[in-house]
């Protein structure tokens, strides 16, 4: 058994969340459009991690995180630190996890995603930017985005070669 | 005895599989602390300056990719190039030509200007004033929170970009520049709110600071509410503090209330610059006078 055979299909994948994050709005779109935004990363990160957990090293997931802060504009180590635990629980719980139904995933997203937001917000205030009242819109965003991309990332994945 | 080993290799193998989830629990507390660590040193001082620099010059082929639609698509972008017919394009070139005509008609007019100016600052005892250089630059990135408002540009230290150099698009100030990576670097826009701009307003010279709320327009500090500020006058930036140079536009005013606010008036600017919609700006590098910071 190769280790990372059919690992760039991840690495790719996270590549695409991450542009997607940092994508840009046409011009002139609202600015609170970018509340719509969903967590990209996490919904990559959480997909493998229940779907491929040897495939997902932490540190790798974390290191990523902290390229996400870059380009956000955050606090260093914030999506890192999220991204970590998001992990974490893929692993821990990848046999259940895989069990659920696309909608009770989807509600595991959501409380992820809700922490994501807690922590960003409180990095927010450590920095002194006013702290965005509508947590729970992107986490929402999230959530409702969740089956649609994993049945995506599913139906362009299923036939590669993991081992 | 034959129990034994069985046993044992069972036991193994249930140590295997929970020696694994608790190295996950070990890694997880130790990246945890690690992040927890980063996020207060970055919060309180500037020691991960570099750190960051050099994962934004990592990450910068993202901002690259990120851009590819918008550059695609974008009016004067490669596709609209390919497709557009000739007669757009003849347009268009018209309108650019009768603009630079115009803009250079300006111009000399400015640089006649200039020169008076110097002279009489000679006249009165004073340092002429010497421009500095400009850096034409274009937005690759918007800074995707709304909360934070801040773009990145396509010119890094590769460039000669430093932090703390203004920014200003054609109508007026944009920003300054607050991290730099190798090929780009990070504006922060003058209407967010941990930015102040100093700023005096044209019709009767009032110092005025012009400070970022986190929306499209600007509040002035403290202003006396029996100052002499009016709806529709001019600000342009002061040149105090250092920071930006003196004689942008900074924006007009577009509300003053009085009353709404206890002790000082309630003054709102709307910014001069296209703050939501430019896409070059110019980055202009002070001659190296007091650096506040």
């Amino acid at each position: 058994m190769i280790p990372f055979r059919g690992g760039w299909v991840v690495i790719l994948t996270l590549l695409l969340a991450v542009t997607l994050a940092v994508m840009q709005f046409p011009f002139h779109t609202p600015r609170w459009f970018a509340l719509l935004r969903p967590e990209w990363v996490l919904l990559a990160v959480f997909y493998w991690g229940v779907e491929r957990p040897d495939r997902v090293p932490m540190i790798f997931v974390w290191l990523l995180g902290l390229v996400l802060d870059v380009l956000q504009g955050g606090l260093l180590g914030v999506n890192g630190l999220c991204l970590a635990v998001v992990v974490f629980v893929a692993w821990s719980f990848y046999e259940r996890l895989r069990m659920y139904s696309r909608l009770q995933q989807a509600i595991v997203v959501f409380f992820l995603a809700l922490g994501l937001e807690c922590v960003k917000s409180i990095a927010a205030a450590l920095q002194e930017t006013p702290v965005s009242v509508t947590l729970i819109v992107p986490a929402v965003m999230t959530m409702l985005m969740w089956p649609l991309v994993a049945e995506l990332i599913q139906r362009c994945t299923q036939r590669i070669a993991w081992r | 005895m034959r129990g034994t080993p069985s046993r044992s290799r069972a036991e193994g193998s249930v140590k295997g599989l929970f020696a694994r989830e608790s190295n996950a629990g070990y890694l997880l507390a130790g990246l945890v602390t690690l992040s927890i660590l980063l996020v207060f040193v970055e919060a309180n001082t500037r020691f991960l300056v570099p750190v960051r620099s050099a994962v934004g010059t990592v990450a910068t082929p993202v901002y690259v990719l990120a851009n590819v639609p918008t550059s695609i698509w974008k009016s004067g972008g490669w596709l609209v190039d390919v497709v557009a017919d000739r007669v757009g394009m003849r347009e268009r070139i018209t309108h650019l030509e009768k603009e630079v005509a115009d803009l250079s008609a300006v111009s000399q007019q400015f640089l006649a200007t200039r020169e008076e100016n110097n002279r009489l600052r000679e006249l009165l005892g004073s340092s002429a004033r010497v421009s500095g250089q400009e850096l034409l630059a274009e937005l690759v990135a918007v800074v995707p929170d709304m909360q934070r408002h801040r773009v990145v540009i396509n010119k890094g230290t590769a460039d000669g970009v430093a932090v703390g150099a203004a920014v200003i698009d054609p109508w007026g100030l944009f920003g300054q520049i607050v991290e730099t990576a190798r090929m780009t670097s990070v504006v922060l826009l003058i209407t967010d709110a941990t930015h102040a701009v100093p700023a005096e307003v044209g019709r009767n010279n009032i110092r005025v600071i012009a400070a970022g709320v986190g929306d499209y327009d600007l509040l002035l500090e403290a202003v006396p509410k029996s100052s002499d500020i009016r709806e529709g006058d001019l600000l342009f930036s002061s040149g105090l503090g250092g920071r930006f140079p003196r004689g942008y536009p900074v924006g007009t005013v577009i509300l003053v209330d009085k009353l709404r606010t206890p002790r000082f008036a309630f003054v709102e600017v709307r910014p001069a610059a296209a703050l939501d919609r430019s896409r070059y700006v110019l980055i202009v590098s002070q001659p190296a006078v007091g650096e506040v910071e």
